[in-house]
């Protein structure tokens, strides 16, 4: 069985597509288990999303 | 024969250019500058970098219907400068990429010796990522969060997600294994999603529970 830290560190390989089908299948069943890690994946997103758009933000 | 239908292009819209680039361009640059610092981490650098695509921008003045296309054409060259700069960089010698810059200590204590979630370390639920991305509070901390990263882990962590190289692309310019690099990513987002969380989702934002 995956553990939290595992998961964490496959939420990242799946930000740098390295991660394969099987990998990711259980990845999948690991977040809908664990509202912990599901909210760590949301904030890498956000973290993710939030980058690519620094840049265009418009000064204060 | 079936005719291609005609596109007509609208007609360009004629701004008195030389005024409103030149308006926005000083507007522009002081937040040109805090990215390139943000990226290069040399003062001299990025004036550089900056100056160079502000001259690009002026010679192409012309192109643009408003300020938004202008602003968001002229952070791609400025992109693309410091893309050329770190590509030099990294093919200088003196540049060697610690992978424990960020020690694997950081991301251990979040869990328990089962490899769990840890009572203090909890990841919240920041909410709605539109509402969270519109909070202009969201992007000054993530600022402040970036500064903070150690040298490298920055430098990695803002090709791959701003400047946005595959991580291959990265090892290659960086002369580092993929592996190093997915450490180094890994702990770079840990010590992120840390500091966003202490500096911004904890500081008196209204928010859901988890």
């Amino acid at each position: 069985m995956m553990n939290c830290k595992q998961a964490c560190i496959l939420i990242s390989d799946v930000l740098d597509n390295k991660l394969g089908l099987l990998q990711r299948a259980k990845l999948r069943i690991h977040l809908m288990r664990c509202a912990e890690c599901k909210a760590y994946d949301k904030n890498m997103r956000i973290l993710r999303a939030g980058c690519r758009i620094l840049i265009v933000q418009e000064p204060d | 024969m079936i005719c291609p239908p005609v596109m007509v292009a609208p007609p360009p819209i004629k701004f008195p250019s030389l005024l409103v680039v030149e308006d926005d361009a000083s507007t522009f640059r002081s937040d040109m500058l805090r990215f390139a610092r943000l990226q290069l981490r040399d003062d001299f650098l990025a004036e550089e970098a900056v100056q160079e695509s502000l001259v690009l921008a002026w010679e192409k003045r012309g192109q643009f219907k408003n300020r938004s296309q202008l602003k968001t054409w002229v952070f791609s060259i400025l992109k693309n400068k410091i893309i050329d700069i770190m590509r030099s960089r990294a093919r200088s010698p003196v540049l060697v990429i610690d992978v424990d810059e960020i020690p694997e200590s950081a991301g251990d204590a979040m869990f328990d010796e089962d490899g769990n979630w840890r009572d203090d370390a909890r990841p919240s639920n920041w909410g709605d990522p539109e509402q969270c991305l519109s909070d202009r509070q969201f992007f000054r901390v993530l600022e402040v969060c970036l500064e903070r990263l150690p040298d490298n882990a920055a430098r990695v962590f803002m090709m791959r997600e701003i400047l946005g190289f595959e991580v291959n692309e990265i090892c290659k310019e960086l002369s580092i294994s993929v592996s190093n690099c997915s450490v180094i990513l890994h702990r770079a987002r840990i010590i992120l999603r840390m500091c966003l969380t202490d500096r911004w989702f904890n500081s008196g934002r209204p928010h859901d529970e988890l």
